[in-house]
């Protein structure tokens, strides 16, 4: 066992540092409408510009062609220089983009892969259902194939940034008289295509970050279909597998930022210094944040052996997702009446609270991560 | 950067998991003499002829020059198994001799010939509680900010007195003092009680893993209601919350062995987050283990609470819960 990084990853650790303390932008994200999209953008076309985007992406779609270790090194600085959140990108650069790397076809890949690294392309994720969320098999938006066509009618919901999207990873039924999970293909949808109407919801944090996504009479070339007809359910757990592991790197290793932050916040204020059941359980957090670091450490360790994430992903998830939420209840008590006034979801401290309470819903809830982990990790009986 | 363990290390976890599972099993049966004829105490030569006790010790000190990370390794086998706290207590002696040039107690304490109880009192004070006591010839005494190997005779009105964990010897007494043999005080200190934390941390996770295995085999066994407990999701997902407690407890106490070892700055910070949670982990574990045994959890024959209490008695040793938070919020970030 080593924590140590080859000659070749501390060179590229310097350089990462170096470029982001020239590039990472200073001005603060916005946390919503346009103006938010075009930030994120911008943002996103600086790090192609700067050959950080893509980092462990195949050379020949634009990546870097690294390994997660570079990845993580990468998220480390990220962190550190207070990078802001990729936003509108994380669908296309975290998951949607990998699964087309894993799954797509060589037309699919030339397509779009690029263009999401530049930021050309925003993609958002077409799964849950008003009637399908955890029970995700269950869903019902159906396409029917006419020609060289499929022709989708139905309704998606929770669907992160859809108003700002130009393409979706969309699940749709394509044999309704199969098992569930075997009539169910992954394709690409033209967001722009018509028939697909999009109403902006509004989150407990206070911005539209999600949507609801209407499908009429929507044509999607068969082409669009990624993996193969009635193989999507295979697709999809591949898209979950990279949102929940490599996906939330980032975040893993931005919460050690935050927490400091709130530790510093309350050393600078000899009253709460004095309030041992605030500082222990910011002490706890400090460790088990720690330990997150650590976790994380552990399964990069595991995949290089493996090859690819697993069920083990699903630990990691929870464990960040209650650290995510202690901090986020913490930082209400020591505030005191500044706690008041709303900041973005992604700055200050009320806003990221809010925030936090998606943190064991979206992706999966804590308690179908504690499924995952209870039958794949330590193969209880199925629950019922 | 690789978190899994080495072949070598592997062989050290093997060789462990396979020796301590034959001949220590966690059976109530192993205490029902007494702590102090349990088997563990004739093993003890055993572990030190394996080289257990000098393992992570430097060559020219006497040892066999392994790291931090494998003492980890080895210790987290023995919290599994329960091993007395007696060989804990030796490899800090060792440490301690070595750090203060006393190659013949190092000879003495790595061989397995000398026997080492554990002492602890509240910043020095008295009672002094003598753990392990019965059948050692010294005492390593963990105090405040100090940590020292003395003989057993150093200490008087020594009264047996029922202890939590029954499976070891527990005495109250006084410190008569001090012909203390070998001392570290301070500065001297911190390096032993790091290392103590670390062994302590390690030992931690192998109980905390110990009580999820053994509550997942037991969900997947009974039946109530026509169908397995761990199909119940109020008993499959208070597993899965010790196995995310399990993997954060081991990586940290990997991350923080690896810090150790490689004498980087960052080491403290780390044993110290490790200790927190470990002791978190196996407490929690282990309540909930009870809880899902049902009556058997909470019956002296089935082995889960000896885990629980050998939590609790580990957190007396080196300053406990709460100070171990105190002291390391005061820490700077890294
Ligand atoms: C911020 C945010 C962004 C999101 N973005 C997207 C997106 O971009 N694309 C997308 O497709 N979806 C997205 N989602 C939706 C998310 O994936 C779903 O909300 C989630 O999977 C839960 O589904 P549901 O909302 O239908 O809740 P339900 O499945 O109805 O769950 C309700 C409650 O019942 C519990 N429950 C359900 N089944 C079980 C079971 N078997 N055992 C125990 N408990 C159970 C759940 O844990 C939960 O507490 C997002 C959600 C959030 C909060």
């Amino acid at each position: 066992m080593n924590l140590d990084f080859t000659p070749q990853e501390e060179q590229f650790r310097q350089e990462v540092r170096a470029w982001l303390q020239d590039n990472a932008p200073r001005e603060h994200r916005p946390g919503d409408g346009e103006a938010m999209r075009d930030f994120d953008i911008a943002w996103q076309r600086r790090q192609y510009e700067g050959g950080w985007a893509g980092i462990a992406w195949p050379e020949e779609y634009g990546g870097r062609g690294l390994s997660t270790i570079e990845q993580l090194i990468w998220y480390q600085e990220y962190a550190r220089a207070g990078a802001p959140y990729i936003g509108v990108n994380f669908v296309g650069v975290l998951h949607g983009g990998p699964t087309l790397i894993a799954n797509g076809s060589e037309e699919q890949k030339k397509a779009h892969l690029l263009r999401i690294l530049k930021g050309e392309e925003v993609w958002c994720q077409g799964f849950s259902e008003p009637g399908s969320g955890s029970d995700l098999a269950s869903l019902r938006t159906r396409a029917e194939i006419d020609g060289d066509h499929l022709v989708v009618n139905g309704q998606k919901i929770w669907t992160s940034f859809a108003q700002w999207a130009d393409y979706q990873e969309l699940l749709v039924r394509t044999d309704p008289d199969a098992p569930k999970h075997k009539g169910i293909s992954w394709v690409i949808c033209d967001m722009r295509a018509p028939g697909v109407r999009v109403r902006p919801i509004r989150t407990i944090a206070g911005h539209h970050e999600y949507c609801e996504v209407f499908y009429d009479d929507v044509r999607i070339p068969l082409a669009n279909v990624v993996g193969g007809l009635n193989n999507g359910w295979r697709v999809a757990m591949s898209t979950l597998g990279f949102e929940r592991g490599t996906g939330f790197m980032n975040e893993q290793v931005r919460l050690a930022t935050d927490v400091e932050a709130l530790i510093a916040l309350v050393k600078s204020r000899p009253a709460l210094m004095r309030d041992t059941d605030i500082t222990r359980r910011l002490s706890r957090l400090r460790a088990e944040t720690a330990a997150l670091q650590a976790m994380t450490y552990a399964g990069i360790s595991l995949n290089e052996r493996r090859g690819a994430p697993g069920a083990e992903a699903s630990i990691l998830r929870l464990y960040h997702g209650l650290l995510t939420q202690r901090l986020g209840r913490l930082s209400m008590e020591v505030l005191g009446t500044a706690n008041l006034e709303l900041s973005d979801p992604e700055a200050g401290w009320t806003g990221p609270y809010l925030y936090s309470f998606s943190r064991t819903i979206g992706g999966g809830t804590a308690e179908i991560q504690r499924n995952i982990i209870a039958e794949r990790v330590l193969g209880l009986p199925r629950s019922r | 950067m690789d978190l899994m363990p080495s072949p070598e290390e592997e062989q050290i976890i093997d060789t462990a998991r396979a020796l301590l599972s034959k001949e220590l099993p966690v059976d109530y049966l192993r205490w029902e003499k007494g702590a102090a004829a349990a088997p563990d105490r004739a093993l003890l030569s055993a572990f030190a002829e394996l080289g257990w006790i000098a393992l992570g010790l430097p060559e020219d000190a006497g040892g066999f020059g392994f790291g931090a990370t494998e003492e980890m390794l080895l210790f987290r086998e023995a919290g599994r198994a329960l091993v007395t706290p007696m060989l804990m207590a030796a490899v800090i002696a060792a440490r301690l001799a070595a750090a203060r040039g006393d190659a013949e107690s190092v000879a003495a304490l790595v061989s397995g010939e000398r026997k080492v109880g554990l002492t602890i009192s509240a910043d020095g004070g008295e009672p002094h509680y003598v753990i392990e006591g019965d059948g050692a010839d010294h005492v390593l005494l963990v105090a405040g900010n100090r940590v020292a190997l003395l003989p057993a005779g150093n200490f008087g009105e020594r009264a047996p007195v029922a202890g939590v964990d029954g499976a070891v010897t527990l005495e109250r007494a006084t410190l008569n003092e001090d012909g203390a043999a070998l001392s570290a005080d301070g500065e001297a200190a911190r390096p032993l009680l790091r290392h103590l934390s670390l062994l302590i941390a390690a030992t931690l996770v192998g109980a905390a893993e110990a009580v999820r295995d053994l509550t997942v085999a037991h969900a997947s066994e009974r039946s109530q209601f026509g169908q397995k407990i761990g199909s119940f999701q109020a008993v499959s997902h208070p597993c899965a919350d010790m196995a995310v407690r399990c993997e954060a407890a081991l990586s940290q106490a990997k991350l923080a062995a690896i810090a150790l070892r490689d004498g980087s700055e960052d080491a403290g910070f780390q044993v110290q987050a490790a200790r927190i949670v470990a002791i978190d982990a196996a407490i929690a574990n282990a309540s909930a283990a009870i809880q899902l045994h049902g009556g058997m959890g909470f019956a002296a024959e089935y082995p889960i609470h000896f885990y629980l209490k050998r939590a609790h008695l580990l957190d007396q040793v080196g300053g406990a819960a709460a100070s171990q938070l105190d002291a390391f919020f005061a820490l700077d970030a890294l």
